[in-house]
């Protein structure tokens, strides 16, 4: 019994656990995506695989994997996971497929995409956040992540046209040339609402010359409080 | 030890009531820049709590205060002096600086809140204490004093008026406590000499907070911190008003383009971002861009334009003047716009150099500065169309406006708008789309209810609705929609990729063509509203939020939240999203209960010393408390109704605060000459109830029968009508010190506090009743304090 608890102990001390959030962001993917109705397995693994934890400040890490946004700066938030999972899974990402995201903020969804996709160009219009945004990226070692500082409106003309694209922070309107760089049949999703109560996506699809949006319900809401 | 000359009593006594409401107003334009409104209001209500804070101090140290109240004294009205800057200044400092959208997310910022709320309590509780002691020392004099205190706090209300016109909230606190400072030294003075060093270091104090106060940091989450974040922007004019501290911020990352076709392939400009207190106000597009307006083309808001031709046009709360240039676009051949931001029509008309091309410079544009409500009311002229305000707010206001009277919005100013229109004129309203949906259900029932009173029997067939992803226009005629607008509507839409929401002859598949919504519910619910009455009231009954229309008696449009749907909305949402669907709603509730919980403690406090038994405390914890209450109901829905009448909440504000502090305090001031058996004070107290029930029942026609009177005469009128009641209630507290000096003169100290309670509690319980249950019932509720109060009078005479 010694000699075990030994070896074990000296085993702890060899191979720590390296990710002591392991069982937090395993908890996150099944109660708060996959018991909601997320089935789709590419952005279930990629919830699984990427360090939410990485992309908060320091002295949030602990709340890194609660079912809620979280402030990260200059206004901006790092969205509800689910939200991040519904969004990811309502563009349906292939592994051939080039996105653009608008609003790299903690770059958390850009690096969730970039385990499922070729690639993923993401612009930041907040140069402390791009900044903070690019380094993390590196140091993660995501290659297929390309990040620019720069007015979203626009989009990114050089590597259009995009079989994605995820606008992370609500949008009063659409740039018209986002529309233009989205790819025939291809999908665009942008949020409803304030930052800490984004209930409601809405789903663009190109057809042609063409647009449709859809409006998508990550909580459904009960209008009537009394049964007819 | 000798007494200090009344006057000079009188005189430090107005000099820090003046001091002490200018930075109590300067605190919440301060607030509201830092933070928003509604935690601003929370915030000061739980500070003034100092003032009955320093009554239960008083109660508990009477003997050492007034032994040295003469040193005492002006040691704390200087005090009060210095501290109101300096609290601002460490509200700010890192470890206590809170923000309101971190709140309700798990950030400790309760701590720092709870940290904030003893600060600013600071200055009232050193203010209050020394009223309190000169109230308590020299209760033979309470009728001039309280005079002096009143007509002091109403010249406050005024001084607050020109300063924040003047100088930036944050300089204010100094210049508030230098009035402080200097009550301070007429009464060292009155003892024969002012301490040198502390002179000489309150001065230099107020000074450096004067010149070197550090610029105020809003919240991290409010559109001005976000826009200054954007590449190569800069503030290129920055004012103070009463109104709020306008700025116009360039960037060539600013652009605006509400309910954009997804059809639009041209290019937006960007253009000027103005904000009053960190908040926007709207976008200022250039009229020298002719060019590239035409994505205006490409929005719902064109609708009306698609109807018809639009020559005449009234434009409400027009703001920064994107409805104007759009009508001017679509062929309008004259434009009003009517803005009640003074500031911002000042800035926008008086040729700034890098507003130059502001679309109110046009000799097309007649702009009126006054509210929505008081230009409709006062104008005897139609349009071809009318456009109200967008209601609600890009990505939601999470409800911060919700205890905001909006005028515009009630019923009766629909019907006053439609009236206004010629036989094919329209009404357009634009209404952000939120979910659940509320905001654009309520504009649907206030319009279909507004029209039924017209003995319109078939709404449906004179509303027309369409919609893009995020943006719902809603268009109104009082007569009938035609076939031919109709169908150009039907057009338009289909070249826009619009779906049309309401249309007479509208069939159901048609309107989820291009905008799919989640399920049908928006639509059956505006179907139900429609239907039939009976359908709409059990709507109102069985809907999760409150879309009942507003009424002028209960102006609060932005108000869905119902107390007894949280449970359902929690366990739909989780607690944690329940206060941004309605914060302000919310905050007032917290901000009740706060203060009754505390009021209760503090005014239990004294009595562990003073005694519990004793049926004089009861007459006394009655009597102020009462008139505490009553009073303060009685000033603050003055303020809420002449709002309307004189078209400016700041106005009225200051109008009603001087008007009726100033009549109050020569009824204090007279009631120096007489005692008070207790017939006279019956006579009083009925007088008193007399006048608030008239007022109750006819105040809203006088003022409605009179709002297109010149300002002046509304002034005169507004003197009438507040004189009288505020002559009489300014009786009672004097009254009372003096029965309690002759009687219980222990309890004094103890009166003055249950009395500053009972007027903070009731700021907050007045707008409770007002939202709930509308002005008039404060009228009433105020008219049974009073009546209560007088029995309890009976016992202490």
């Amino acid at each position: 019994m010694k000699i075990f608890l030994v070896t074990l102990t000296i085993l702890v001390i060899l191979f720590p656990n390296d990710d002591p959030y392991l069982s937090m962001r395993e908890r996150m993917v099944k109660i708060q995506i996959k018991n909601r109705g997320i089935e789709n397995k590419a952005t279930l693994n990629s919830m699984s695989k990427v360090e939410r934890h990485q992309f908060v400040p320091e002295n949030l890490k602990n709340e890194a994997y609660d079912d809620n946004p979280l402030p990260i700066g200059f206004g901006q938030t790092i969205s509800q996971p689910y939200i991040v999972a519904y969004m990811i899974a309502a563009i349906n990402p292939q592994a051939n497929y080039k996105i653009l995201e608008i609003g790299t903020g903690s770059s958390y969804q850009a690096a969730v995409l970039a385990e499922i996709v070729k690639e993923v160009y993401t612009i930041e219009i907040v140069e402390e956040l791009f900044s903070s945004a690019k380094k993390r990226i590196e140091r993660l070692g995501y290659k297929n992540i390309k990040l620019k500082y720069a007015d979203g409106y626009y989009g990114w003309k050089e590597a259009a046209p995009f079989d994605a694209i995820v606008v992370t922070a609500a949008a009063e309107y659409i740039p018209p040339p986002l529309l233009e760089q989205l790819k025939d049949g291809g999908k665009m999703i942008i949020p409803i609402g304030s930052p800490f109560f984004n209930q409601n996506l809405v789903l663009v699809e190109k057809s042609g010359k063409d647009f449709t949006t859809e409006s998508l319900l990550p909580v459904r809401f009960v209008p009537f409080t009394r049964k007819k | 030890m000798k007494d200090l000359s009344l006057k000079r009593l009188q005189f430090a006594l107005t000099l820090i009531s003046i001091s002490i409401i200018a930075f109590q107003l300067a605190l919440i334009q301060i607030i509201s820049f830092l933070q928003w409104y509604h935690f601003a209001y929370m915030i000061i209500s739980i500070a003034m709590l100092g003032f009955g804070t320093a009554g239960t101090v008083l109660s508990l140290f009477k003997e050492k205060l007034l032994k040295n109240s003469n040193n005492i004294l002006p040691i704390l009205m200087i005090l009060s002096g210095l501290t109101m800057p300096a609290v601002i200044y460490l509200s700010q400092t890192k470890p206590i600086r809170f923000d309101t959208m971190l709140f309700f997310t798990g950030n400790y910022q309760i701590v720092k809140l709870l940290t904030t709320y003893i600060l600013f309590t600071i200055p009232f509780f050193f203010t209050a204490l020394a009223i309190g002691i000169i109230f308590t020392r020299y209760s033979h004099s309470i009728g001039k004093l309280y005079f002096s205190n009143l007509v002091g706090s109403g010249l406050g209300g005024l001084l607050i008026v020109v300063l924040l016109w003047i100088f930036f909230p944050e300089k204010i606190s100094s210049i508030t406590g230098l009035f402080a400072f200097i009550s301070g030294l007429v009464l060292f003075k009155s003892l024969g000499k002012i301490p040198l060093f502390v002179f000489i270091f309150s001065l230099t104090i107020l000074t450096i907070t004067y010149f070197y106060f550090p610029d105020l940091e809003p919240s991290e989450f409010k559109i001005r911190s976000k826009t200054l974040l954007l590449q190569d922007s800069k503030i290129i004019y920055r004012q103070s008003s009463p109104h709020g501290v306008i700025e116009i911020i360039s960037s060539p990352m600013i652009r605006s383009a509400e309910g954009l076709s997804l059809k639009f392939t041209g290019t937006i400009e960007s253009g000027y971002a103005i904000l009053a207190n960190g908040d926007l106000i709207g976008n200022l597009l250039s009229i020298s861009k002719n060019d590239s307006m035409n994505f205006l083309n490409f929005t719902t808001s064109q609708l009306p334009f698609v109807m018809g031709k639009r020559d005449k046009v009234l434009i409400l709360n027009s703001g920064s003047g994107s409805d104007v240039l759009r009508s001017l676009y679509s062929g309008a051949r004259s434009v009003t716009a009517v803005e009640p931001n003074s500031s911002l029509i000042s800035i926008l008309t008086n040729k700034h150099p890098e507003l130059n091309d502001s679309v109110y410079l046009l000799d097309r544009v007649m702009v009126y500065q006054t509210n929505a409500r008081s230009f409709v009311l006062s104008s005897g002229e139609k349009y071809d169309l009318v456009i109200l305000p967008t209601v609600d707010a890009f990505g939601g206001t999470s409800g911060f406006y919700s205890l905001r009277e909006q005028f515009h919005l009630t019923r009766e100013a629909i019907n006053d708008i439609i009236s206004h229109l010629n036989s094919d004129g329209t009404l357009m309203v634009n209404v952000w789309l939120d979910y659940p949906p509320r905001n654009s259900l309520k504009v649907f029932t206030t319009i279909v209810e507004a029209l039924e009173k017209i003995d319109i029997s078939q709404p449906r067939r004179h509303i027309t609705a369409i919609k893009n992803w995020n943006y719902l226009t809603i268009a109104v005629k009082a007569t009938p929609i035609t076939a031919n607008e109709e169908n150009s509507i039907k057009k338009f839409c289909d070249s826009m990729l619009f779906d049309m929401v309401v249309s007479p002859n509208l069939l159901s598949e048609e309107r989820d063509r291009y905008n799919k919504l989640f399920d049908d519910q928006f639509y059956d619910l505006i179907d139900k509203i429609f239907s039939s009455k009976n359908q709409r009231e059990n709507l109102y009954d069985d809907y999760a939020f409150n879309i009942i229309p507003a009424t002028d008696d209960k102006p609060f449009f932005s108000r869905f939240l119902r107390l007894k749907n949280i449970i359902h909305l929690k366990e739909e949402y989780g607690s944690n999203k329940i206060p941004f669907f309605e914060l302000g709603y919310i905050l007032l509730y917290v901000t009740l209960i706060q203060i009754i919980f505390i009021a209760v403690v503090l005014i239990i406090l004294p009595l562990f010393k003073l005694g519990f038994s004793d049926k004089k405390k009861f007459t006394v914890l009655l009597y102020f408390g009462g008139i505490g209450l009553a009073y303060m109901f009685i000033e603050i829905i003055f303020i809420q109704m002449y709002t309307l009448y004189f078209g400016n909440p700041i106005y009225s504000a200051a109008t009603v605060i001087c008007l009726m502090l100033v009549c109050s305090g020569i009824g204090s001031y007279v009631t120096h000459r007489f005692t008070f058996a207790y017939s006279r004070m019956k006579l009083i107290f009925i007088l008193i109830v007399i006048l608030i029930l008239i007022q109750a029942i006819f105040l809203k026609e006088i003022l409605f029968a009179t709002i297109h009177f010149s300002l002046l005469a509304k002034i005169i009128i507004a003197l009438i009508v507040i004189a009288p009641s505020s002559f009489f209630m300014g009786m009672p507290f004097p009254i009372g010190i003096k029965s309690a000096s002759e009687q219980a003169p222990s309890l004094i100290p103890w009166a003055w506090g249950i009395n500053g309670f009972a007027s903070v509690i009731a700021t907050v319980l007045a707008t409770v009743l007002a939202v709930e249950i509308g002005f008039t019932s404060v009228f009433f509720a105020a008219a049974v304090f009073y009546s209560l109060v007088l029995i309890s009078a009976k016992t202490f005479k």
